[in-house]
């Protein structure tokens, strides 16, 4: 078996998402988010998007919504199903 | 005849159960930053701050383009010449960071003289945020407030200071996407959206002469220019033009700022 499996893509998606977050441009994590959701049960996508908003949201829940936190929460749990589905 | 099948619920439950935790505690948490007065922002705003400015002569070195070149050039030379240049190239990136930063604080002087305010270095990428939010390294420490007025060097208003944490601040840019300012192109007063990128654009009448160039002008900043005029566009059937403004700085190349105090 190789050892560049599927599962080995996994960490290294989590790191760029997280990197991204800090340096790249904001549809970056995005795409981080929904790559790891389709593939994986990803835990870390949702921290991702907990870490975007913690970083560069301005003000709390009372000020704004915390859009990435909420789109990846959507994301993971949205694309349940497909993965049930379709993936092992 | 083909027998259906579907997969297996069972072994997916301990997953979900892992997923949902996760869930509450990432909402938990959020509440508890909001009820806290931003710990957990603080915390990880400070972390990026390092992140951001121990990377600084990296970034400096492959933005500028020495990375690539000095790997270009020396492709054809020995180990040794390639070790000495890269250390005389490295010295003189980093004189080179020392010397704009220097520029820069010496440039902000002359701000420090007509405005009570403090400088603050930039201690973030001005181009990650979806909010159009950049930080700054200055927070409850210093006499920061929010709604305190951020410039530039060239007196130029940038964004407001909206979040205060404990090193750090958070600034929105005032040409963040969807944002509104009531602004004074050429002597008509209208509203400038922004557009993100430190652009914005707004529609002035027709009859309203706009050059490029023109200064864009916020009463409620103190009369202070937010922008520039870029572009004019007019079509004969539109009773407006639309005026496109951008900053005339390049956000990406802000090291420090000065914080107004309002």
């Amino acid at each position: 078996m190789s050892i560049f499996s599927i599962h080995s893509i996994r960490p290294v998606l989590a790191v760029v998402g997280f990197a991204g977050a800090l340096l790249a441009p904001p549809w970056l994590p995005m795409l981080i988010i929904v790559v790891l959701s389709l593939r994986f049960r990803a835990l870390e996508a949702i921290a991702i998007g907990f870490f975007t908003d913690m970083l560069w949201q301005a003000g709390g829940l009372t000020d704004a919504l915390p859009l990435y936190t909420i789109a990846a929460i959507i994301i993971v749990w949205g694309l349940e199903p497909l993965r049930l589905e379709f993936l092992r | 005849m083909a027998e259906f099948s579907h997969r297996s619920l069972h072994g997916a439950t301990a997953g979900r159960r892992r997923l949902l935790a996760v869930t509450v505690l990432v909402v938990g948490l959020l509440v508890f930053d909001t009820l806290s007065g931003g710990i957990l922002r603080s915390g990880v705003r400070s972390f990026s701050a390092r992140v951001w400015t121990s990377s600084a002569h990296m970034r400096e070195a492959v933005t500028s383009g020495g990375y690539f070149v000095r790997q270009r050039t020396l492709a054809t030379e020995n180990l040794a010449l390639k070790d000495e240049l890269a250390q005389y190239r490295e010295k003189a990136a980093g004189y080179d960071v020392l010397y704009q930063e220097n520029m820069q604080l010496r440039t902000m002087l002359h701000l420090a003289d007509k405005h009570q305010g403090i400088t603050a270095p930039v201690v973030s990428s001005t181009g990650s945020s979806p909010y159009g939010t950049f930080l700054i390294g200055a927070g409850t420490n210093d006499p920061v407030r929010e709604g305190d007025v951020v410039l530039t060097d060239g007196d130029f208003v940038v964004g407001l200071v909206t979040d205060v944490l404990g090193r750090t601040s958070a600034v929105r840019a005032l040409f963040s996407a969807g944002v509104q300012t009531d602004v004074i192109i050429a002597g008509a007063a209208v509203t400038a959206v922004g557009d993100g990128g430190g652009n914005a654009h707004a529609s002035v009448p027709r009859g309203i002469v706009v050059h490029e160039g023109d200064a864009v002008i916020a009463g409620i900043y103190g009369g202070r220019a937010i922008g520039v005029v870029g572009k004019v566009e007019s079509a004969p059937t539109s009773a407006d033009q639309t005026v496109y403004i951008r900053l005339p700085v390049d956000l990406s190349s802000l090291r420090y700022v000065y914080i107004l105090h309002s």
